[in-house]
């Protein structure tokens, strides 16, 4: 193993270098913060989605049971007036959150 | 100007720690100070891959940016030479960045063997890969991580063992596997 620690010791005094070691640099930052951008990207679909099947689920409890005070009586008030609107508008945002992810995630 | 250099002349530690309370502009001279080692770990791990090693250096720099607050510069792990430990707790990083890598890569094995069946027949190819990454390139990744991080960077096998997040004793047993492997291979081109 002479020959092998004669190597090793030959390596180890050899230096690499990165090319362009600024852009380098300067690539890696960039990552970072276009990191922290998806992220918070991220956290505001995530509350998005929560807000909206919050709704939903509260929509739907109004409909099994009328009990829901406040929020029933708006939304009966809507739903008496114009319920195909409302569906709509409910289907457009679950559409358009779902496109959402998939643009910014795919 | 005299701040970059002040910024230059900080430690280690001092810089994660303005990193961490100020934000990412600190972290460019972490990133300028280590990225030379990291690309020449690279380069080792993969035998001269230049591409690969760009990216292992760029990727661990980047999952050490996400981590940074995890980093503990009194864990007993990370050497017993206080300036090193950051470097070391990155080796750690890198470490297991090529193992992602190289799964990624065996992928596409049939474009890999094509690649190296070509890289034998020319000799020009095999003349770019220095001796140490010649004896290395016959090893399984694995073995390639223990030897270089042993013999070149002499990391202590418990060390090895924290990176891997193995136990010791399989450290141990998989070196020496290695060193008998190395050793085949040394007799064999002695016998041709």
């Amino acid at each position: 193993m002479n020959n092998f620690e004669k190597i090793v010791k030959a390596e180890k005094s050899r230096e690499y270098k990165i090319d362009e070691k600024d852009q380098f640099t300067f690539n890696i930052l960039v990552s970072i913060q276009s990191q922290k951008t998806r992220s918070t990207k991220r956290l505001f679909i995530i509350t998005a989605t929560i807000l909206l099947t919050l709704v939903m689920l509260a929509q739907i409890m109004y409909l099994q049971s009328a009990s829901f005070n406040q929020f029933a009586h708006i939304l009966e008030d809507l739903l008496a007036r114009k319920p195909y609107f409302i569906a709509i508008v409910n289907l457009g945002l679950v559409a358009g959150v779902l496109f959402i992810r998939r643009k910014r995630f795919n | 100007m005299r701040d970059s250099e002040a910024l230059s002349e900080q430690s280690d530690e001092t810089l994660v720690r303005l990193t961490c309370e100020q934000g990412s502009q600190f972290f460019g001279n972490l990133v300028k100070r280590h990225s030379d080692y990291l690309f020449g770990l690279g380069m080792r791990l993969s035998c001269g891959n230049k591409p690969m090693a760009e990216d292992l250096s760029q990727q661990a720099l980047i999952k050490a940016f996400n981590y940074l607050t995890s980093f503990n510069p009194n864990h007993k792990g990370l050497g017993a030479k206080r300036s090193k430990r950051f470097r070391n707790w990155l080796t750690g990083i890198a470490v297991n960045c090529y193992s992602d890598l190289a799964k990624a890569e065996s992928k596409y094995t049939s474009i890999n063997s094509e690649q190296l069946s070509n890289a034998e027949a020319s000799p020009q190819r095999y003349d770019e890969l220095n001796e140490f990454q010649a004896i290395i390139r016959p090893l399984t990744t694995e073995e390639r991580q223990i030897v270089t991080l042993r013999f070149v960077y002499e990391f202590t096998i418990e060390e090895i063992a924290g990176m891997l997040t193995q136990k010791a004793g399989t450290i141990k047993s998989k070196l020496s596997r290695a060193i008998a492997r190395l050793r085949e291979l040394e007799n064999d081109e002695t016998k041709i």
